[in-house]
């Protein structure tokens, strides 16, 4: 089934086209990475996907529901990290997992389960219980990779889940993600600028350039389509390609 | 389920001491302010009833001179008699000249020097006015300054005046106060009989419908400073994206954050009431008998149902500030911006309320009137004015709705307003119009 549609999407801010007719298809259960140099429109997509922003034009569903006419239904079905998510000062991590939990579920042992989970993909320790302006920048992201999984999305879309992040973290966030992914059959679209790191995680992935989507596939078959190493080596050859 | 969110908006305040800070110090303010004005007038009272110290200047020399300042010296005044320093002159102009350079010169330390010309004895003698001249020296500024003064001319009459009676069989008392006057005063709005001077009655409404616009003053600004904080506090440290992509609506969104700040504002202004109470507390125990009287009066002059009235009123304009900061702090891409629009903006709201404060509302026309009793900012002044010397009027209760349909209509139209998109193209160019300064 198809999980995420996006068809000729176009954005514009004022004067400059932000997203210049973009398409991609996510199936249920696919870890989808939507790859780009900065300024290339990822977060954008992203934000539109999750309501947050009007396209211009084109069309988006999840799950069959547009994100325009049926925001209200969309919101539930999915849960979005930003790409710079903070977190309130004076509240702890494990207040914050509650209160996401409580929105999500009321009070009952669906929050309850939830609660758990997010404990659990934290995996802060004793510091979950601190106030988070006392966390690092690592910590906090985990709180937000944790708040937005746990309540078990049937799309999760991650905007560069690991920034910020050193080696050792971003592997084990990689791991977490795939991890959750495959044990509870949910989609999750990740995007990144780091080609390498979406090759490890990402079984399907977009390239995308200045608004426009230049080429969308499984990695296997972009690999040997563009005879690369690499994903790096592919979105070179398409850039140089291009021009 | 908006509950959890309104929870942590309130922890999330409640814990932040930038927050709770100025709340605990306005509270504070106002007993230390009754301090600070309380004891000095008193002292200043006590003060001047004792150890006042008067020179003389005696070019008289006469029977009445002397009694004079014999009756001075008997009333506790003490007095030191300086006529040795001017033993050859007998220009007023000259000695003052001289006690100037006396004093300079730190030779003498009175509070005031009496200078008895040559003529007051028998001037006083022919029942006629007598010259009499008074140097009063001033050391420091205070606003009780004068009562030492009072008291020596105060001397100098009655003594004088049972001088100029002697003989006769006139009471120098009732000459003073001729009439024994009973003044009552009618308040005509509330068909109430109150004993006393008017100007007295008048004066403690006064000072109550005075405090109530500071009060309100201080807590609103509070209030906007707050919601608009916090709020901010979301756009600056990049928590709102993640908040508007929850299963709420903007409204929820935005409701929560108000209902928060409002909930920690009503903790805030408890505690300003507190300060209130207390800095009239300290008020009546230094001066017992103005200040006691006053606020039994405005009590007893409130019915039950205004009262209650007047508190949904206040609530519905702390409300209403709320809805204001959390529009400014939307609107704002950090705390500091909030902050330097919410100074300006408190004082622009305030306004009104002063206006209505001063002005005398049954002047104004009908419509203007209504619209005054429905405003957010000048509703509560309006009616604590109207509940203090009449009823409140019949429509109250519509008045009401008005106020609190205002602050909810306002809300909803930031709910409308309030998304990430219109704030970040707002934001943008308002830092590019910032950047172009
Ligand atoms: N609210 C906005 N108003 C105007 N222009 C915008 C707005 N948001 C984004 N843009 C522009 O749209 C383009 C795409 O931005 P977007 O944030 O989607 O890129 P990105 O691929 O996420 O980049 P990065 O890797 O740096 O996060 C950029 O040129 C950006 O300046
Ligand atoms: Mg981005």
């Amino acid at each position: 089934m198809e999980a995420v549609k996006v068809v000729n999407l176009t954005k514009r801010f004022g004067y400059f086209e932000a997203l210049k007719g973009i398409s991609f298809t996510v199936n249920e259960g696919e870890i989808f990475g939507l790859i780009g140099p900065n300024g290339a429109g990822k977060t954008t997509t992203f934000r539109i996907i999750a309501g947050l922003m009007k396209p211009t034009s084109g069309e988006v569903k999840v799950f069959g529901k547009d994100v325009v006419r049926e925001t209200k239904e969309v919101r539930k079905l999915i849960s979005y990290l930003p790409e710079e998510a903070g977190a309130y000062r004076n509240i702890t991590g494990f207040e914050y997992l509650k209160m996401v939990a409580e929105i999500y579920f009321g009070k009952g042992s669906e929050a309850e389960e939830a609660l758990e989970l997010g404990i659990k993909l934290a995996g802060l320790g004793d510091s979950l219980y601190e106030k988070m302006k006392t966390y690092s920048k690592g910590m906090k992201r985990r709180i937000q990779v944790a708040r937005a999984l746990m309540v078990k999305p049937r799309v999760t879309i991650l905007d560069e889940p690991t920034v910020g992040l050193d080696v050792i973290y971003s592997r084990e966030v990689r791991g977490v993600v795939k991890d959750f992914s495959r044990e509870y059959g949910l989609t999750v679209l990740i995007s990144s600028h780091n080609m390498l790191e979406v090759e490890d995680i990402c079984e399907k992935v977009a390239i995308i350039n200045e608004g426009k989507v230049l080429t969308e596939g499984y990695v296997k078959d972009l690999l040997s389509e563009y005879d690369a190493k690499n994903l790096e080596e592919v979105f070179i050859r398409l850039v140089k390609g291009g021009k | 389920m908006i509950s959890p969110l309104i929870v942590k908006e309130f922890k999330d305040l409640i814990r932040d001491p930038r927050i709770w800070i100025p709340f605990i110090i306005s509270a504070l303010i106002m007993p230390i302010m009754g301090l600070v004005i309380a004891f000095p007038m008193k002292s200043a009272i006590e003060e001047s009833l004792s150890g006042l110290k008067v020179g003389i200047v005696n070019l008289d020399k006469g029977r009445e001179a002397v009694g004079l300042i014999n009756f001075l010296g008997g009333s506790g005044v003490k007095v030191i008699d300086l006529t040795p320093y001017f033993s050859n002159t007998s220009n007023n102009n000259l000695i003052i000249n001289d006690l100037v350079k006396l004093v300079k010169e730190r030779k003498v330390n009175v509070d005031a020097v009496m200078i008895f010309p040559r003529a007051f004895t028998s001037r006083l003698a022919m029942k006629s006015k007598v010259p009499l001249v008074l140097f009063c020296l001033v050391r420091e500024v205070s606003i009780f300054g004068s009562p030492k003064v009072y008291r020596i001319t105060n001397l100098v009459e009655e003594y004088l005046r049972s001088r100029m009676l002697k003989g006769s069989s006139l009471n120098p008392n009732v000459i003073m106060n001729p009439v024994n006057l009973t003044s009552i005063t009618y308040l005509e709005g509330k068909g109430i009989l109150l004993r006393g001077d008017p100007q007295v009655v008048l004066s403690s409404l006064g000072f109550s419908a005075f405090f109530l616009p500071l009060i309100l003053m201080i807590i609103s600004v509070s209030v906007i400073q707050m919601a608009a904080t916090s709020t901010a506090v979301e756009n600056e440290e990049r928590t709102l994206e993640t908040l508007l992509t929850f299963p709420l609506s903007k409204f929820d969104v935005l409701l929560s954050k108000l209902l928060g700040s409002f909930g920690v504002s009503l903790i805030g202004s408890v505690l300003n009431l507190i300060g209130f109470v207390a800095y009239l507390y300290i008020f009546s125990i230094a001066i017992p008998s103005q200040t006691g009287f006053s606020v039994n009066l405005t009590s007893l002059l409130i019915s039950g149902k205004d009262l209650a009235y007047l508190i949904v009123s206040l609530l519905a304009t702390l409300f209403f500030m709320a809805a204001l900061g959390v529009i400014v702090g939307a609107l704002s891409s950090d705390v500091r911006i909030a902050g330097s629009i919410v100074g300006p903006l408190a004082m622009a709201v305030f306004i009104p309320g002063y206006f209505i404060s001063f002005a005398n509302l049954s002047s104004l026309s009908p419509a203007l009137r209504a619209l005054m009793y429905s405003l957010p900012l000048t509703q509560p002044i309006a009616l604590a004015k109207k509940a203090v010397t009449e009823s409140l009027p019949l429509h109250t209760p519509i008045y009401l709705m008005i106020s609190l349909a205002f602050s909810v209509a306002i809300v909803a139209l930031t709910a409308r307003i309030f998304s990430l998109e219109t704030l970040s193209s707002l934001q943008r160019r308002l830092s590019r119009l910032r950047r172009r300064r």
